[in-house]
């Protein structure tokens, strides 16, 4: 039965306009990163173009691979913590917003399924969305010629935007929560908005390490150098938030009398 | 089913097939349903373009793809027009009498309430004031009207009964059997 849950989320996809529309979006932020590598490396076309040289230059951005990598591993994070927050409030705000949560939690179903059912659509989303954008940057790189390329590069921006992804995802269920105890996409993506803001905050102080939304921006460099590993409490941070936002979910939907 | 949903996105036979794949009703029940809810026609239309009516009968398609003993109906007939009405007032009908399908309903429309239930409960506020058999309601009824109404007043529902029944006749006579 868990796998018809699963089919049966997918199956809700089907002719969606949503899982296109963000796909559009994380294959336009590579271009973005893209366009200021290319103002930096000709700035004299870019103004002729009326592109403004200056401020490419004032962001710090080299057009390099290093540069460049670390960008995409950026979009992976803070992009992606937005983004991942978008696809979790769609797949389980859509069931109030098209009033079909009480015909879903009246099946003969584990309610729990649903949600776990809901949050493997939101992974396999979410990665297809990663990748796609981490292939297309390689290829827009590649065609650019940017200088600076090696293995140990590549290899350091597959990585770095895999492990960016993996470690948005942990949070995603605490979004799942918000959305089905608030009926509502809207309070999702403003708690998503509100936590990547104060994450920012808090990432600039001391206490990085310990707060979830906070460790995604330390580790794509947002906030600090890069960190090419977790400390052992940033990990332990993302798994109890996992669970946290999974066990409320599940927990929710349970109880939940009149959803 | 008082307010019908279903996934917009999704055709009438998806939305089936979504719910028999998780209630685990057999393979053809689908079919079999759209066909005897009238759904025909509309099998491959996305949901979310269908009709009031339509959606409502989609909704009862739902209910009852896994065969139920027991169909608890919630306003069964809002949103549909008078011929809806009827096919629904007949399947329900079917389903009870031929298939033995126990049918608790709830509805504000007296006409449905009075043509199709065996038994009937008058709740108000929550709380069932009175139970009865349709013949012993019915005969409690008329007892009210007589000893209550003026005989004005009796004509009054008398023309509305008439008038339902006219209505329902003009509009499908194949069903009612009347004559046009």
């Amino acid at each position: 039965m868990i796998g018809q849950v699963v089919l049966t989320e997918f199956w809700k996809l089907k002719r969606s306009a949503v899982p296109w529309v963000t796909l559009g979006a994380m294959l336009a932020a590579p271009w973005g990163i893209a366009l200021f590598a290319w103002i930096v490396r000709d700035p004299q076309r870019a103004a002729d173009l009326g592109l403004l040289g200056t401020k490419a230059n004032l962001a710090g951005l080299e057009a390099t691979w290093p540069a460049f990598g670390s960008y995409l591993v950026m979009i992976a994070g803070a992009g992606g913590l937005l983004m991942l927050a978008f696809v979790v409030a769609y797949v389980f705000g859509r069931e109030y917003a098209d009033g079909t949560a009480k015909n879903l939690l009246a099946l003969p179903v584990a309610r729990e399924w649903f949600a776990g059912g809901k949050l493997v659509v939101a992974l396999v989303w979410w990665l297809v969305l990663a990748v796609a954008a981490l292939a297309e940057g390689l290829l827009i790189g590649a065609a650019m010629r940017l200088p600076g390329f090696t293995a140990d590069v590549g290899w350091h921006v597959v990585t770095g935007v895999l492990m960016a992804a993996a470690a948005s995802f942990l949070l995603a269920p605490v979004v799942a929560w918000v959305t089905v105890w608030t009926r509502s996409y809207l309070a999702a993506l403003g708690f998503a908005l509100g936590m990547l803001l104060l994450g920012d905050v808090v990432g600039h102080t001391g206490w990085a390490v310990w707060f979830p939304w906070s460790i995604v921006p330390l580790l794509t460099g947002m906030v600090g150098s890069a960190a090419p590993v977790l400390p052992w409490g940033s990990s332990l941070v993302l798994g109890l938030t996992f669970v946290i936002g999974l066990a409320g979910t599940g927990l929710h939907l349970r109880l939940a009398d009149n959803p | 089913m008082e307010t019908a949903t279903a996934y917009p996105n999704l055709t009438v036979a998806e939305n089936l097939e979504l719910q028999r794949r998780l209630t685990g009703a057999p393979r053809g029940s689908v079919g079999e349903v759209i066909g005897r809810l009238g759904l025909d026609p509309y099998a491959d239309r996305r949901a979310g373009r269908l009709s009031l009516g339509n959606k409502q009968r989609l909704s009862l398609a739902r209910a009852l793809l896994h065969a139920p003993d027991l169909l608890i109906l919630d306003e069964p007939a809002n949103g549909l027009d008078p011929a809806g009405i009827v096919e629904v007032r007949d399947l329900l009908r079917t389903l009870a009498g031929e298939r033995g399908v126990t049918v608790f309903m709830s509805s504000h429309i007296l006409a449905e309430v009075a043509h199709l239930a065996d038994r009937i409960g008058i709740i108000d506020a929550g709380r069932l004031v009175e139970e009865a058999s349709r013949d012993v309601l019915a005969a409690r009824a008329r007892d009210y009207v007589r000893d209550t109404f003026t005989e004005a007043e009796r004509q009054e529902a008398l023309l509305t009964a008439d008038l339902e029944r006219y209505f329902l006749a003009r509009t499908t006579p194949e069903r009612t059997g009347a004559s046009r």
